[in-house]
């Protein structure tokens, strides 16, 4: 009690959401999308059957001209493997990648359900998870996260590196 | 520098600068890897509902956004924001900051960190928040967690860690200065620069301020006000593509009013100190990260008539993170730590015994982190300590987390923690001068408390929460805990006058927190939340000591909760109104007593913005915490700042 009165011991997700909606920068919020969508051309591996020819371009296909122009920055000078890549407006042949943006999940579901498979990579971001979509994108903390649908890559023959199933969230595994 | 939840979900590859360095010199979107990626914080386009956070540990996170607009004006005020957490003022200048139970201006069971950088000293396990500060525009994050982080951050994070990030300097580019006053706070400026140096980026920054004195509890005028400097720097450069250095330094200099134990007399406190924070970090690729941080540390603090305390601290730590197969992850590190102090002598009342002494801490941790399937998220490990006073310390800890349902995420957790044996433990002497001593207290001598056989204390702590999205605009996060302690400090009455302090006391803690999120609208957000405290200390037998145990029970609050409203309209003003209820501390004859908080920020242009800032607007005055003395247990007044902000490239 001592030390008391001698005062030695005197001595001795919240919000996070609040400002979100004011500062919108979807540039940045694309930019990072599309990256990610690059870095799955690196981390997955597609069958020989879904390129055309072994000197195809690797095509990422996506539904939005705002998307695919940010797609086009991105990947611009890269490579996969010995591969190009193009970047073309989704509903085109030969796609090894098709992002779907958009929240109605309808509408995405349709897009989804209409993709020939195997050998497609969907990619998509509704609030919930779809059926035959692969990899969706979802916000957590102003991050994007990623959850991957294991039955839906296996149905599209993909095999996804571990690399990118560490830092996703697993669906149907 | 890894992030509390980093850790806690998982993702431990990479340090939080070195991606956000990565991040600035990237140009080309294309070369960022995964972790970097995931760090980038986006802000959604559309204000959609997020996932519920899946941390498997009862874990709360406030922005420098959320410090800015609460109008907090030091660390410890904006703690006040974090759901679960007691900040209470024992004067002008002291706080007790304090989780889930064991409250003192000397609190001595939490983990509290600034950019990987310990901040409690090796005298009493605690931290003096009077001198505990940073510019808070800078902050990036605080993230705390309630509950035993000892498996992690070894001795001290028994009841909770707090960790502070400051952001990288290529986020705080250009100027960003305040200047204001108030009727308590009465003079504050502050002012940073940042720019862009050798492909990095680095800024400077210096605040100033001063405290006016509260009211004694008896009426009259306290013996606490304090003037407050502080400066520093941070740099952050990455060197080539897979490694990042950044450079922390900082310095603060204090002046404060006491008073004289035995005459009463007012006294100029004085502390100042130094320090230099080295971090660096390197990835090998998406798989595996090594970060190594060296840090050393001076301060000087001196209470004339009570005590003194120099202290030279360095620490090295080195961290290694590594991806197994499958999605598992392995986290492992290791530290070393001394540090020597020379503390005061008579006539100062409060001496330690030896009076200089240096103490060496060795520590090893290694935690694997594993998924089961696609929702089960399990993570084991274990710190290993030793150390001068306390001998070998094992601190395993486990933690689950079960994704229920995109709405839902359950977790648990079992874990020991131990708070290693300190200086005033082990040490601690009370001096009573010749001729007299201390009239109806003690004959003229020393009298040694500190006990060199004292031991650790001892937490077993059984956790588990939910958290469960209600609607798109709703969430509620659920923690209970039951934390079994042994070997807790006790003040025996033999021998006479002080007796000695012994390892006799043991009891739990059970209670428990909940916390509502309502994203109202762009406009509005609302957090309510409430903590209940069960804290039941018992003497064991055999112990003398027959008040401490009560002491500690009654120096915190069973039942605290907190509201806070924030509103903007859009066009630059913004509002935050925080309320808080706390209720009585029989300890110092604390009354329940609720108060409130309100923040008003104006923008007046594209470079300045207005801030009005009113604190503890309910009552003229009001009594937090501490026995009621000159210095301590004082009546806290109402109090108005007014501010002008200044930023601009």
């Amino acid at each position: 009690m001592v030390l008391r009165r001698f005062g030695l011991l005197l001595a001795a997700g919240a919000l996070c959401t609040v400002h979100g909606a004011s500062w919108a920068q979807p540039d940045l919020e694309r930019k990072v999308k599309s990256a990610f969508i690059y870095n799955f051309a690196k981390f997955v591996s597609w069958p020989d059957s879904s390129f055309s020819s072994p000197q195809a371009p690797f095509t990422i296909c996506a539904t939005e001209p705002k998307i695919i122009d940010t797609l086009r920055d991105v990947v611009a000078g890269k490579t996969v493997g010995e591969r190009g890549i193009q970047v073309l407006p989704a509903g085109s042949s030969g796609c090894q990648i098709v992002y779907v943006p958009g929240a109605d999940a309808e509408e995405v579901q349709r897009v989804l359900d209409g993709q020939p498979q195997p050998g497609i990579l969907t990619v998509y971001e509704t609030d919930r998870a779809l059926d035959n979509g692969v990899v969706r994108f979802f916000m957590q903390d102003r991050k994007v996260r990623l959850e991957i649908d294991r039955e839906a890559a296996a149905a599209a023959d993909l095999s996804i590196s571990s690399k990118l199933l560490r830092v996703a969230s697993l669906r149907n595994s | 520098m890894i992030s509390v939840v980093t850790l806690l979900l998982g993702f431990g590859i990479g340090s939080a600068s070195a991606v956000e360095t990565q991040l600035a010199a990237a140009e080309d979107f294309g070369d960022l890897s995964l972790d970097a990626l995931l760090e980038i914080e986006v802000v959604t386009v559309s204000k959609k509902a997020e996932p519920i956070g899946r941390a498997a540990a009862a874990v709360d996170v406030i922005t420098g956004e959320m410090i800015r607009q609460s109008g907090a004006r030091n660390i410890a005020e904006a703690l006040r924001l974090v759901p679960g957490v007691h900040v209470a003022r024992n004067n002008a200048q002291a706080y007790s900051v304090s989780i889930r139970g064991f409250a003192s201006t000397s609190s001595d069971k939490l983990e509290v960190l600034i950019d990987g950088r310990s901040a409690y000293t090796p005298l009493f396990s605690g931290v003096f928040w009077e001198t505990f500060d940073t510019f808070l525009s800078d902050v990036e994050r605080i993230e705390v967690v309630r509950g035993p982080g000892g498996t992690l951050w070894g001795a001290n994070a028994v009841n909770g860690v707090i960790n502070i990030v400051t952001k990288p300097a290529q986020e705080t580019l250009g100027v960003d200065a305040t200047i204001g006053g108030g009727t308590e706070r009465r003079g504050l400026v502050a002012i940073r620069q940042g720019a862009q140096l050798g492909g990095g980026a680095i800024r400077l920054y210096t605040k100033a301020y001063e405290l006016d004195s509260s009211q004694q509890a008896s009426g009259g005028e306290a013996l606490d006000g304090q003037r407050y400097a502080q400066f520093g720097l941070r740099g952050d450069w990455s060197l080539g593509a897979h490694h990042s250095l950044t450079v922390i330094a900082d310095g603060f200099g204090q002046r404060g009013t006491s008073a004289d134990p035995l005459t009463g007399d007012e006294v100029e406190t004085d502390a100042d100190g130094a320090s230099l924070n080295l971090r660096w970090a390197r990835d090998f690729g998406e798989d595996a990260g090594l970060s190594a941080a060296l840090y050393g540390e001076q301060t000087r603090r001196e209470t004339p008539g009570t005590f003194a305390e120099d202290r030279d601290t360095i620490d090295f730590s080195l961290q290694y993170n590594t991806a197994l197969l499958g999605a598992h992850t392995l986290v492992a590190g290791a530290g070393y730590r001394r540090s020597s102090d020379d503390t005061g002598s008579p006539p100062d009342v409060v001496i330690f015994d030896p009076q200089d002494r240096t103490v060496e801490k060795t520590n090893v941790f290694v935690m694997g982190q594993f998924a089961i399937g696609s929702r089960v998220n399990l993570s084991v490990g274990s710190k290993f300590e030793d150390g001068d006073l306390a001998g070998s310390e094992v601190q395993p800890g486990a933690r689950l987390g079960v994704v229920v349902s995109d709405d839902a995420f359950f977790w648990s957790s079992i874990a020991r923690a131990v708070r290693t044996p300190n200086r005033l433990d082990q040490d601690v002497a009370i001096f009573c001068p010749e001729p007299d001593g201390i009239i109806g207290v003690c004959a003229p001598g020393r009298f040694k408390l500190g006990n060199p056989d004292f031991e650790s204390e001892t937490l077993v702590a059984y956790e588990m929460g939910w958290r469960q999205r209600l609607a798109d605009t709703a969430s509620v996060d659920v923690a209970l805990f039951h934390n079994d302690y042994d070997d807790l400090r006790s003040q025996e009455v033999v021998p006479p006058p002080f007796g000695t302090l012994e390892n006799h006391l043991e009891g739990t803690g059970s209670g428990g927190e909940i916390n509502l999120n309502l994203d109202l609208s762009k406009r509005w957000n609302m957090q309510i939340w409430y903590a209940y405290l069960d804290l039941d200390i018992n003497a064991k037998s055999g112990s003398t000591d027959t008040t401490t145990a009560r002491q500690v029970e009654q120096a915190s609050p069973r039942h605290q909760a907190g509201a806070q409203l924030q509103w903007n309209d859009g066009g630059g003003t913004a509002a935050h109104l925080a309320l808080r209820h706390v209720s009585r501390l029989d300890s110092f004859s604390v009354p329940s007593y609720t108060e409130a908080d309100l923040t008003v920020i104006r923008k007046l242009s594209e470079r300045a913005e207005l801030r009005l800032i009113g604190r503890n607007l309910l009552d003229d005055q009001h009594r937090e915490f501490g026995s009621p003395s000159a210095t301590g247990g004082t009546a806290l007044e109402r109090a108005g700042i007014v501010e002008l902000g200044l930023a601009w490239d």
